[in-house]
């Protein structure tokens, strides 16, 4: 019989519930619940969390999903998916699968790298397209976190296009990207506030450099999938 | 018969396994990444297993071979999915695990599925494999990539946080 302190046995409970143990641990853990109420009304706590888990069913979803797993796989040629409320008879939602978003995404790079250098005009020469040096030298002399007029003007083209054409995305992807935008839009909110009080601080001019890449990307890749949904 | 239909390319076959099986497979992905991507991982695995049915071996239940891939599926997604956080939040680790205020089931008790959502991230995916799907330690650890001891602790952490949620 194994001889082990209180919490040493406490930490083994769940074992014990499972039928883990060897001989010796369980033979040391049943005399020690012989004595212990504590652990003896631990174990019967782990017990019903143990059944209540063995009993969970199955979940049925809000909302049908299948329109857009037939979408995805080709099986809805002839449907027009209802988006928001409104039905677009001319255009159909557009809904990719992970490996389609990725293939997107790393297509989009090649893309994206060609308008960041164009973005990055001519003082980037030097940098990568899309790299933090690049976007860097675009930021030297930009003051109180404001992006450069290029970089604001891409933006708010960008954003413009994504509202006109939101309709043609998937309600999920919508979904998605609207919590994504929701967190870079935080990011580059509190860089700022944090530059306004301290302009020299290089990490904070990084960090709000890196949020507004990571929004020029995101709106991008964004809209050029509604252009492939038309 | 449905399996093999889907397999040649009938989308109405494999519209029938989905209806089948959408209950068990959405249960899992809400249980292991919180409502908030469930639909949206339910229709990549449905996708994912349209694009795999090539590979499904006629010796297996369907339910099983679909159950292995939404599993793996998931457990991939969920690791790119906190890398993700990772880097966007930068720190910020408050909304990559901030539970989603939902609805009761009912009464004042917090039922199984409100309290899973509180839990740590590794802690609830081991408790959902292990508790409600019913896989091995060693398997579990094979999958996510961790010791079998781990699987164990996170488990018992899981069940001991869990008490103390439905206790309160």
């Amino acid at each position: 019989m194994t001889h082990r302190s209180h919490d040493e046995w406490m930490d083994r409970l769940s074992e014990y519930v499972d039928d883990g143990l060897d001989a010796g641990d369980r033979s040391g853990l049943e005399a020690h619940l012989f004595t212990c109420a504590s652990c003896r009304s631990v174990l019967a706590e782990l017990r019903e969390v143990v059944e209540a888990a063995h009993d969970l069913g199955d979940v049925q979803p809000e909302r049908d999903l299948w329109p857009g797993i037939a979408d995805a796989i080709g099986a809805s040629r002839n449907v027009i998916p209802l988006a928001e409320g409104r039905l677009h008879p001319r255009r159909r939602g557009l809904f990719m699968s992970v490996p389609q978003l990725a293939a997107a995404s790393v297509a989009l790079m090649v893309v994206s790298a060609a308008g960041t250098f164009a973005l990055g005009g001519r003082s980037s020469s030097a940098s990568p397209p899309g790299s933090a040096d690049g976007l860097a030298t675009r930021f030297a002399g930009v003051g109180a976190g404001d992006p450069p007029p290029a970089l604001a003007e891409e933006l708010g083209a960008l954003e413009r296009t994504l509202h006109e054409s939101r309709d043609l995305l998937d309600a999920g992807t919508i979904q998605v990207l609207e919590r994504n935008l929701a967190v870079i839009e935080r990011a580059i909110d509190e860089s700022r506030r944090a530059l306004a009080g301290d302009p020299a601080n290089a990490f904070l001019r990084d960090h709000l450099e890196r949020a507004y890449r990571d929004k020029l990307e995101l709106l991008r890749d964004v809209t050029t999938l509604t252009e492939w949904a038309t | 018969m449905d399996v093999r239909r889907a397999a040649a390319g009938d989308h109405a076959a494999f519209e029938r396994l989905y209806r089948e099986h959408v209950g068990h497979v959405y249960a899992l992905a809400r249980r292991m990444a919180g409502d908030d991507g469930a639909d949206d991982l339910t229709q990549e695995i449905f996708i994912r297993a349209w694009e795999k049915l090539g590979t499904f071996r006629a010796e297996a239940r369907f339910g099983t071979w679909l159950h292995r891939l939404a599993v793996n599926h998931l457990l991939t997604r969920l690791r790119s999915r906190r890398a993700r956080e990772a880097r966007t939040v930068q720190g910020d680790d408050v909304l990559a695990h901030e539970p989603t205020p939902r609805r009761r089931s009912s009464g004042d008790a917090l039922d199984l599925d409100d309290a899973l959502r509180r839990l740590p991230d590794g802690a609830r995916e081991v408790f959902v494999l292990y508790d409600v799907e019913g896989y091995r330690h060693d398997e579990i650890a094979e999958r996510m990539g961790i010791a079998v001891g781990t699987s164990k602790a996170q488990l018992h952490r899981a069940r001991m946080l869990l008490r103390g949620y439905l206790n309160r």
